[in-house]
């Protein structure tokens, strides 16, 4: 499961700096999407994956569901972290929009 | 619990902004300037009692370190928190008085409140993942404030801030996934007791180096530094200001945190590192700032140079380096913001930032002419004003530790940036204005006098460093120690 996550992330970032690289602004915002993936997936798998494991605050009471639970913080930092490049990448689709609206450009490079 | 107090006044005062939308102009301005004096008070009030009582510490929530959320002050938090919000306080004052770019909104009052609550909430932030999100808060409002105006500039210099402190966000998120998943803490006082269990800060290399790369972006050292010159000098005036002012700082001062934090007795490796990194910045921006003519642009790059200073004291770590670093980050931020202000009291008068085609200010306003002269020579380090003592801290301490190249590099880069406040003072000072200019019909603008108050005020601020130097170098060497007693974080924090 890690091996396949993991392969995953590296194709995320792959493809997001890939499209950053590229000279046109709407792949820019894919590249940022693509990153932010890729980083929450990160989490995720860095913090170690348990698929056999019990939702944290449902078996608590119990000592043997105790020994087996899977770790909360990894979800809630990938919850901030999802709510804050949603926010991001709101922003940055408005910026472009404008940016194209008043330079009538949509190629990076003759923005300088 | 009054270490809530910075996060949650400017919070507050952005809802009050906002709701006052539909209110006179007048009332907006009085709430604007009331939530800056509070929040002044606030930061000296902090510092205040950490200078008498030592570090605070409280827990979101009452769940105790290392699982809740910590909030942490200690003497180098509340300087910069006081610092900050003075800065603010004085860049808001004269934005009320810019009258152009249309900066007298609600939106603009609850933006630097934004921005603030950030900022503050970054020098008390006790975790990283916090950290990172008061970042976001104020990486967010700085984002709409950078493109305030819209125009093709405005837009051009934004969309290049934006990109580069997203991918930064994105290192630094990376990092602290890895970090957690290898430590299993992201509370920065468990952090340092386990790293130190673990005996060498290397062990915890790879995220630590994410997380460098996503400071180093942030507060603009070699080699990430591309996006700032070009960006920096597109936004309204007071905006320009309070960046160059205070953002970079935020970077530079969660670096000195992180890193202090980590270090780890006997390790040199990230402190070579840092030495090099800082003689790079120091001489890359004070090079490619002798080659600019537009004044906004000049004073960006010195903004590059002179982050090598700071992180030259990180590079050093040592008790006099770090104080020497603290000290010159107060003196910077309070002058590069001035020289930003007076270089629009300039444009007020001349009506262009090129320096190429102004001139003769020194005839036309003295005084003004003062207030350059004394903010430009503390930035260069002439004593007895603000640099000189930063920077003669730093150079001793490099002495001691006998790193003599870098020692080197930080006086001849001193010795450079002479020569561009120089170039500043002899093109828009000293010569007459060119005969082109004249020809093409010149007027004279005038500033309002509320434009050179808040400058004056830096400047008594600046001269205040001077009076009350023992005072202010007593209370960095405070911060200093507080950096170097990384057992006295873990046990304040951690109750162990």
């Amino acid at each position: 499961m890690e091996l396949i996550l993991s392969i995953v992330i590296g194709v995320l970032y792959t493809v997001g700096v890939f499209f950053l690289l590229r000279r046109s602004m709407i792949r820019i915002i894919l590249g940022v999407l693509f990153l932010g993936n890729a980083t929450n997936l990160l989490i995720f798998v860095a913090s170690g994956v348990t698929p056999d494991a019990q939702p944290s605050f449902l078996s608590s009471s119990t000592e043997a569901a105790s020994s087996n639970m899977a770790d909360p913080m990894p979800q809630a930092l990938i919850l901030t972290a999802i709510v804050i490049s949603f926010g991001v990448v709101a922003y940055l689709l408005t910026l472009l929009r404008k940016t194209h609206e008043i330079t009538g450009e949509e190629d990076m490079d003759q923005l300088k | 619990m009054i270490v809530f107090a910075p996060i949650i006044i400017p919070l507050l005062f952005i809802i009050l902004s906002l709701s006052l939308n539909k209110a006179s102009n007048a009332a907006q301005r009085i709430v604007f300037m009331a939530g800056n004096i509070i929040t002044i008070g606030v930061g000296v009030t902090i510092l205040a009692t950490v200078l008498s009582e030592g570090m605070i510490v409280a827990q979101a929530g009452a769940w105790e370190a290392p699982y809740g959320i910590t909030l942490v002050a200690d003497t180098f938090s509340g300087i910069m928190l006081t610092l900050t919000s003075l800065t603010v306080g004085v860049v808001s004052l004269y934005s009320l008085a810019w009258k152009e770019d249309n900066l007298n909104t609600s939106v603009f009052y609850a933006l630097i409140f934004g921005l603030q609550m950030g900022m503050n909430g970054a020098f008390v932030a006790g975790d990283l993942f916090n950290l990172y999100v008061w970042f976001e808060v104020m990486l967010i409002s700085s984002f709409v404030l950078i493109s305030y105006g819209s125009g093709k500039v405005q837009l051009k210099g934004t969309l290049k801030y934006v990109t580069m402190n997203l991918v930064s966000s994105f290192f630094f998120v990376a990092g602290i996934a890895v970090l957690y998943g290898e430590v299993g803490t992201l509370n920065m006082a468990d952090l340092a007791y386990r790293v130190r269990e673990m005996g060498s800060e290397l062990n915890i290399f790879a995220p630590s180096a994410l997380i460098l790369m996503g400071f180093a972006v942030k507060s603009a050292i070699f080699p990430f530094y591309f996006w700032l010159p070009d960006s920096y000098h597109t936004p309204p005036l007071p905006v320009s200001a309070l960046f160059s002012g205070t953002l970079t700082k935020v970077g530079v001062y969660s670096m000195i945190r992180f890193f202090s934090l980590i270090h780890v007795e006997g390790d040199v490796f990230y402190n070579q590192l840092f030495l090099f990194v800082a003689s790079a910045t120091m001489i890359s921006g004070v090079l490619m700032a002798t080659s600019q003519f537009e004044v906004r642009r000049l004073l960006s790059f010195h903004i590059v140079s002179q982050i090598g200073y700071m992180i030259l004291g990180l590079g050093l770590f040592t008790k006099l380096a770090l104080t020497g670093a603290v000290f010159y980050i107060i003196g910077h931020c309070v002058v590069k913001t001035n020289l930003f202000l007076l270089s629009g009291i300039g444009y007020k008068y001349t009506g262009t930032f090129d320096l190429k085609k102004s001139g003769g200010l020194i005839k036309k306003s003295p005084f003004v002419a003062i207030l350059f002269f004394i903010s430009a020579m503390a930035l260069v380090g002439i004593p007895p004003l603000s640099g000189f003592f930063g920077k003669f801290m730093l150079i001793k301490a490099g002495i001691e530790s006998k790193e003599f190249i870098h020692v080197a590099s930080a006086l001849a880069v001193s010795f450079l940036t002479l020569f561009s406040m120089i170039k500043i003072w002899n093109e828009a000072y000293a010569k007459d204005l060119p005969q082109s200019v004249l020809e093409n019909g010149f007027k004279w603008g005038r500033p309002s006098n509320q434009l050179i108050v808040s400058s004056v005020i830096l400047v008594v601020v600046t001269l205040g460093l001077t009076v009350g130097s023992k005072f202010i170098i007593d209370v960095c060497s405070t911060a200093a120690d507080q950096l170097l007693d990384i057992d006295g974080y873990v046990k304040t924090v951690l109750k162990k």
